[in-house]
């Protein structure tokens, strides 16, 4: 996967508002963490 | 939180259900959830060892994090060039694309991003997968339409993820 030439490297906040909610998912969805979670989960 | 577009490969892991792995890196990372954070952040320092760790511990420890393209249409263009790996023959992988949020550290290209975390934001899969032969081959696999309908179960996929998976457009992929 090319990405191209780096451009710069950012600071980015968690934003809360931008996760989906889920009143309209018609199944149980799983449950979604609060970041950050520290974990050791390989990328 | 900045949105990037990535392809997954959903995969049945046994009797655990489906589960989305990545699809460049060796050995692929199994995402679990929708949130994923990267061993170790990511550098400026360009990396391309998604396609270059010839060994898990490389792959562990790099510093390449997770992979997103800056817009939609980047990222259905890479996907035009998946490959035999993802006909979606039955049993085989199946591509799936998608939208990440991503925070923390950040490094920004010029199509794309590599970042510290990523969360699942909206998981599209394609209708049906139509593979071509580039030199001609008459295999019983090319030439055919893999339905998503058939081959995977959208709700468990979207029910690990907390995200409602839905139907895109197919995709063609040149093997």
């Amino acid at each position: 996967m090319k990405l191209g030439k780096v451009i710069r490297e950012l600071d980015v906040e968690f934003d809360e508002d931008l996760i989906p909610q889920f009143d309209d998912v018609p199944s149980q969805p799983a449950p979604r963490p609060h970041p950050p979670v520290p974990t050791a989960v390989p990328v | 939180m900045i949105l990037g577009y990535r392809w997954w490969y959903a995969a049945k892991l046994g009797e655990r259900g489906w589960y989305l792995k990545s699809i460049a890196r060796r050995p692929p990372v199994w995402w679990e959830g929708p949130h994923l954070v990267a061993p170790v952040a990511p550098r400026v320092l360009w990396c391309d060892c998604a396609f270059e760790a010839e060994n898990e511990r490389l792959a562990l420890q790099s510093e390449c994090g997770i992979y997103a393209f800056q817009n939609e249409r980047r990222a259905i263009e890479f996907g035009q060039v998946f490959g035999a790996r993802a006909t979606g023959f039955a049993g085989d992988d199946y591509p799936v694309r998608g939208t990440v949020g991503l925070w923390g550290k950040v490094v920004e290209h010029e199509d794309g991003y590599r970042a510290e975390h990523a969360m699942i934001e909206r998981l599209i899969v394609p209708r049906g997968i139509l593979v071509h032969s580039a030199m001609g081959l008459c295999a019983p696999e090319v030439a055919a339409v893999y339905p998503a309908s058939v081959l995977m179960d959208y709700d468990a996929l979207g029910r690990r993820f907390g995200v409602e998976v839905e139907v895109g457009e197919g995709i063609e992929i040149v093997v």
